[in-house]
């Protein structure tokens, strides 16, 4: 029982400082987090009010979403750039297939989860047995998904019954959207911390070979990772399209580079096995704040560009200089 | 034995490189099949007209990812580049040495950023060049209020449009000096082997004394400086400056520079396989281009046919 409390693979003593450092490290995140929000207190009366910050936590369950599936690529120490394809492919063929008949709704959720299924089987497949690295391999699968998702609708279209889409994003009094974060956090976190699958792709992303001859099955790993990536993007992508209401083949394209960020700011390494679950939700905060606050002070977008660039090199200077000590 | 070895060595080196060129060769005799006269003089030098711009960018992503890292900035790079030349010339002679001047003190300076950022901060270059590369689409969207203005001088576009030689077009030409000097740099100088020794293991080359900090800069910045003159070529080529520019080079020089086998890991490979890669994307766009296909099916063949070569090329590496 208390061997499955604490971190594996190291020795009791090194164990603990190495738990310490890693919890060191997310609470950082959150550090920033805080003053993110004082800054954007301070400096917009309009961001404390309730109006704003449910706003601010309905725009970005989509991308808290993506970024959990990124989140298992990367610790596994690959990089997954199709998911930005994969919302779309699911947001152009749930808007496809959706009409005011509920019987309809629920199809086109499934038909949009096994899209992204597959898309991550395919993309475990080319990793695994066409022994691709991952960013060339998903590099590979984005570019034929968007053609894909453009061949399925060319220019942005269709609309959801506005039942749906309230219901989704603002149901039960904004109470909705915060549920399905909760519940996606809550079994995200079991997988990765509790079960054997996500100790595997942590062991996988520390050390491949160390994990093979400890009886870790990596294929296996691999392709679970990555369907798991799929299918969290298509989730995604669902609450995605509730929230646009729309259909449109370029809806998913910023997701990648934001859920790769939201996923290194969060305290993962690119090369494999470190992240955090709680430090993804953290991260998407700031970046959602970021945002919110930009958009509130009425600074043009073209800002928006530059400020986010140099905050994220900041904050990874800032978690980089401390990791090394 | 040493002599077996070494010849081996060298086999392994060729090997792929000839096949990247056997398939550049095949590509090219299908397409012509598939669309006849696509091997005709015009076709041809039109593919050459713009083969230079995504063959200059590919020089910097080459160096860049020998050392093992990746340049998500470039796109960029030769945006800002596009952009800020078509408003600064303006169809003024005079502007134009200063214009370039200009630009490439910038690249010199974002290279700085990448390189200590990828260096001294430890941070990822995906994820480095990414946060430079976002942060200079901002200021060209600031910098042109985000509509470009501006248009190339006449001494730029005749300079990259005129023939020379009766078969090449400027921009090709610069191309192909600037290729004949980075393979020398790569073969034959200090500068090239730490490229290389860096790409494969980054302590055993600070050990070995290699100027690490050193290489990691000057990759930065060559990269920098080849997407800035890219850009500014392309200006040239299109004659004004529009925000779609090279919309699609990041992913296309990946490609090209994976195709040319170069192990996106870092360590081994070239721009002599490169220079095939970008051949072979330049046929496939050409292709489909002439097929008037659409834009959906042409993400669609271009990623399948990205996967193939691939597995190719990686599937040769699973079997030794």
């Amino acid at each position: 029982m208390e061997k499955t409390r604490k971190p594996w693979l190291f020795a009791d003593r090194h164990n603990r400082s190495l738990l310490y450092r890693r919890k060191s490290e997310v609470l950082l995140v959150y550090a920033f987090v805080i003053v993110m929000i004082i800054v954007a207190a301070l400096s917009s009366d309009l961001f404390l009010v309730t109006r704003n910050l449910r706003n601010l936590l309905n725009s970005n369950v989509g991308l808290l979403i993506v970024t959990f599936g990124q989140l298992f690529v990367i610790t596994l120490g690959g990089i997954d750039l199709s998911v930005g394809a994969v919302i779309s492919v699911v947001n152009v063929t749930t808007v496809t297939l959706i009409t005011d008949d509920p019987a309809t709704w629920a199809l086109a959720g499934v038909a949009g989860v096994v899209c992204g299924a597959v898309i991550g089987l395919i993309n475990g497949l080319l990793v695994v047995k066409g022994n691709m690295q991952a960013i060339i391999a998903t590099l590979a699968t984005q570019t034929v998904f968007f053609g894909v998702a453009l061949f399925i609708m060319d220019t942005p279209s269709g609309s959801l019954p506005s039942e749906l889409s309230k219901f989704i994003t603002k149901g039960w009094n904004y109470t909705v959207p915060v549920l399905i974060a909760i519940v996606i956090t809550i079994v995200v976190w079991f997988l990765m911390n509790r079960t054997r699958f996500g100790r595997s792709v942590f062991a996988v992303g520390g050390n491949e070979q160390a994990a093979e001859s400890s009886g870790i099955s990596v294929v296996k790993t691999k392709m679970l990772a990555f369907m798991t990536s799929g299918i969290l993007a298509a989730i995604a992508a669902l609450y995605i399209t509730a929230y646009a209401t729309s259909g449109n083949p370029l809806i998913g394209e910023s997701y990648v580079q934001r859920s790769i960020t939201t996923v290194v700011v969060g305290g993962a390494s690119l090369a494999g096995g470190k992240s955090s679950v709680m430090g993804c939700i953290a991260a998407v905060l700031i970046l959602g704040i970021i945002n919110n606050l930009l958009n509130l002070l009425g600074i043009s977008s073209y800002y928006q560009y530059v400020l986010q660039g140099v905050i994220l090199i900041g904050a990874l200077a800032i978690s980089a200089s401390r990791s090394r000590k | 034995m040493e002599q077996i070895n070494s010849r081996s060595l060298a086999m392994k080196r060729i090997l792929p490189i000839v096949m990247v060129y056997a398939m550049m060769v095949v590509l090219a005799i299908v397409a012509n099949i598939i669309n006849p006269g696509f091997l005709s003089g015009d076709n041809v030098y039109s593919i050459f007209k713009q083969i230079a711009f995504l063959g200059i960018a590919c020089i910097g992503q080459t160096l860049v990812i020998l050392t093992g890292g990746i340049d998500l900035s470039l796109r960029y790079m030769i945006l800002f580049s596009n952009v800020l030349a078509a408003q600064m010339i303006n169809g003024q002679e005079a502007n134009t040495l200063p214009t370039f001047l200009f630009i490439i003190v910038v690249c010199i300076v974002v290279g700085l950023i990448n390189g200590a950022g990828v260096y001294f901060l430890k941070i990822p270059a995906m994820i480095m060049t990414l946060a430079t590369g976002t942060a200079l689409y901002g200021i060209t969207l600031l910098y042109c209020k985000g509509a470009p203005g501006g248009h190339a001088s006449a001494s730029l576009g005749s300079f990259v449009n005129a023939k020379y030689f009766g078969f090449i077009n400027g921009g090709a030409l610069v191309w192909i000096v600037l290729s004949v000097l980075v393979i020398l740099l790569l073969n034959y100088t200090t500068f090239g082997r730490s490229i290389y020794a860096v790409g494969t293991n980054r302590e055993s080359a600070m050990y070995s004394g290699i100027n690490v900090p050193g290489t990691y800069f000057a990759v930065y910045i060559i990269a920098a400086i080849m997407a800035g003159l890219a850009g500014f070529l392309f200006l040239g080529y299109t004659q004004s400056g529009y925000l779609s520019t090279a919309s699609s080079y990041n992913m296309d020089s990946i490609a090209a520079v994976v195709i040319g086998g170069t192990n996106i890991l870092g360590g081994s490979g070239g721009y002599i396989g490169t220079i095939a890669g970008v051949g072979i994307m330049m046929i496939i766009e050409s292709l489909m281009t002439l097929l008037h296909m659409e834009e959906y099916g042409k993400q669609v063949v271009q990623g399948v046919l990205i996967i193939i070569m691939l597995v190719v090329v990686y599937g040769r590496k699973n079997k030794r």
